[in-house]
């Protein structure tokens, strides 16, 4: 009377074969609807990379013209990306994105690969302080192709501080206690430091000016509510107006306008403010490198780029919003977020790794955990 | 031997030796160990003993990490800040746990699933959420300061709630509460009541029952509590990130900080310290509570 009875073994054997004639069946039905696509681009591209990089309508728009998936890993640091690339290389990823002075590290470390830009048709739409960028090109070959670029604005609570700040002494005011934040990038806070104390290279100090720096950072501590990891908390702490100070990019105002947060204005300090600019690369022997050189080239295309400034509100490397932006009337907009002022790269100090990382992190770390 | 067990034993010889099926059940939880966590400590344990510049290893040996590390009263006061503040937070978790479970043990059987459904229920949102949750009753326009000053209580939002030690130690607290009380209801519910009973007939006052009976019979429930609540806060990162202050800096953010700075084999060493002093501190808990006893072993 077993026949016909299902046990166990036979359930899991049908089961199986059900389950891997399946799986058959999708890759020929795939296969059938794009075979040209299969043939040409092989992906998905694994980018890892920051977060104003995503455009979930242009990536749907990439996959319907290549059948290639793009997938965004959140990048968290530019010394955290090297390490990862270096661990995972290009079988795990194919495109990195690195910031300014941090992409001649990359390639000294042998993990990313020039390529050739040139030739893209969106090449002469690139502002000439990027096509220029000596430090990022290998003879006529780039290292990372451009995307966004800001100096770091220090936006400050305009009903709260009714003087504009001249000099970027105010952070140090005791009226400020506990009113500050700013973001958890060790190098970066003690660069700011280094701004203040008027040192040469704020990235690369000396030890007296590092010392100068630190002594700083401990007289601005009982103005800093905290350091937190990230930009978007920045943005909620001056949202809710714990704090009435911090440094963010182009927009930052915005920004905390638009999470229900009050009136932010924004100072350069005489000074010196650091900036950034950053791009994405390509990983050294990535697995989808033909797919992810397609999909820089699609992501630069005006309608996309336009569409990225809108949504992110920061500069980037290409003229064609701005020009759109002035068509449209909208030129003021364009330059309250710096978009018509290229030339202030050059007046940035580039955020870049120091040559001893550890003295900073080790200066930021005594005054922070004393 | 009696001549039953002797015979079962021949019996067993003359079979040779089998495994015990139970030792098959321990192999996938003893794989995911081994690739999750032997091999990983492995290679933080090598590392921490090598000389690593950046990325370039050279195969010699030395201390120079560990010396880095030991010789920074800077950094050993931060690792003694972040054991105080996790031992705090043990502490805390234990003494409003305890009743609490007593309290537990005395309900009903129906209420008792009900109440332990509603000390679970936390777990079904995520970790960050509650996180946020706290912040938005504590922060300078949280619920609680909002509350206050509406009902003209305050002039000015208290601003002592969030971004410090007292609210990494109240959120974390909550977290960690549940753990706390499900280990000590499970051994309030193996308690023999009549030893309770026994003791109340010899004339022991409540509090003397519970310091000579119920206290030393739910040991292992306290035990238990200590390592689910003192391990992950020894280690944590994400809530004082969220909740503390500028100074909130614990040994977890040092160790990333020197993996940000790409010191490989001082945030190895370090990590290295971290588990050897919770692995000290937990056994010589252990010891100090002469558990083997309460365990029977």
């Amino acid at each position: 009377m077993t026949k016909g009875r299902l046990t166990r073994r036979k359930f899991l054997q049908s089961s199986t074969m059900a389950g891997l004639g399946t799986a058959a069946a999708l890759r020929g039905t795939s296969s059938l609807i794009t075979p040209a696509r299969a043939a040409t681009l092989e992906g998905p591209v694994n980018a890892l990379t920051w977060g104003g990089r995503v455009i979930q309508s242009q990536q749907d728009d990439f996959y319907k013209e290549s059948g290639v998936h793009v997938n965004f890993i959140g990048a968290s640091g530019n010394s955290e990306n090297l390490a990862k690339i270096k661990l995972g290389g290009g079988s795990q990823y194919d495109i990195v994105g690195v910031d300014a002075l941090w992409v001649p590290k990359f390639y000294e470390e042998g993990v990313i690969e020039a390529f050739d830009m040139a030739s893209w048709p969106e090449y002469n739409d690139m502002f000439d302080q990027f096509k220029n960028l000596s430090i990022w090109k290998v003879g006529d070959k780039f290292l990372a192709q451009p995307w966004a670029w800001s100096p770091l604005v220090l936006w400050y609570n305009a009903d709260k501080i009714k003087t504009p700040p001249t000099s970027i002494k105010f952070l140090w005011d005791p009226e400020l206690k506990g009113r500050i934040a700013l973001t958890r990038q060790q190098e970066d806070v003690i660069a700011w430091m280094g701004v203040a104390t008027g040192a040469k290279k704020p990235y690369d100090m000396t030890k007296d000016e590092l010392a100068a720096a630190k002594d700083a950072l401990k007289r601005l501590m009982p103005n800093v509510l905290k350091f937190p990891p990230q930009e978007e908390e920045l943005v909620k702490l001056a949202a809710d107006g714990s704090i009435w100070v911090t440094a963010l990019s182009a927009g930052g105002a915005l920004r905390i306008k638009d999470a229900g947060g009050p009136t932010m204005k924004g100072f350069l300090p005489p000074e010196g403010y650091i900036g950034y600019f950053d791009g994405d690369c390509i990983v050294k022997g990535a697995a989808h490198k033909p797919a992810a050189l397609a999909w820089m080239q699609h992501r630069v295309h005006a309608k996309y780029v336009m569409e990225n400034f809108l949504k992110y509100r920061r500069p980037l490397a290409y003229r064609g919003p701005l020009e759109v932006l002035k068509r449209e009337g909208k030129a003021d907009y364009a330059h309250e977020l710096f978009y018509d002022q290229p030339e202030i790269i050059s007046k940035m100090v580039i955020i870049g790794p120091p040559p001893d990382i550890g003295a900073y992190v080790d200066a930021f770390n005594e005054v922070v955990g004393s | 031997m009696s001549s039953i067990a002797h015979a079962a034993a021949q019996r067993q010889a003359a079979r040779g030796f089998r495994m015990p099926w139970q030792v098959f059940a321990f192999l996938p939880i003893s794989a995911l160990d081994l690739v999750l966590f032997v091999l990983p400590m492995l290679v933080m344990g090598v590392a921490s003993v090598l000389v690593i510049r950046e990325f370039h290893i050279s195969l010699e040996l030395t201390g120079r990490s560990y010396l880095f590390f030991l010789g920074s009263p800077l950094y050993l006061w931060i690792l003694g800040k972040s054991v105080l503040l996790a031992l705090g937070v043990t502490a805390a978790c234990l003494v409003l746990a305890y009743p609490f479970a007593i309290f537990l043990t005395k309900l009903p059987r129906n209420a008792q699933r009900t109440m332990l459904v509603l000390v679970i229920l936390p777990f079904w949102t995520s970790y960050l959420l509650r996180v946020y949750a706290w912040m938005t009753l504590l922060g300078e326009s949280g619920l609680i300061n909002r509350g206050l000053t509406s009902l003209g209580l305050l002039d000015e939002p208290l601003r002592f709630l969030l971004y410090n030690n007292f609210s990494v130690v109240l959120v974390s607290v909550y977290l960690y509460l549940p753990y706390a009380a499900l280990a000590l209801y499970t051994a309030l519910e193996r308690l023999d009541l009549s030893l309770v009973d026994a003791a109340k007939d010899l004339g022991a006052r409540p509090w003397q029952v519970f310091w000579h009976v119920t206290l030393p019979l739910t040991l292992p429930g306290v035990f238990a509590s200590f390592i689910f609540v003192f391990i992950p806060m020894v280690g944590e990162y994400v809530t004082p990130s969220l909740v503390g202050g500028a100074r909130g800096l614990m040994i977890v953010n040092v160790v990333v900080s020197q993996v940000q700075a790409l010191r490989f084999g001082i945030a190895s060493a370090m990590a290295f310290v971290i588990v050897a002093l919770i692995l000290g501190l937990v056994l010589a808990l252990s010891k100090a509570a002469r558990l083997e006893r309460v365990f029977g072993v």
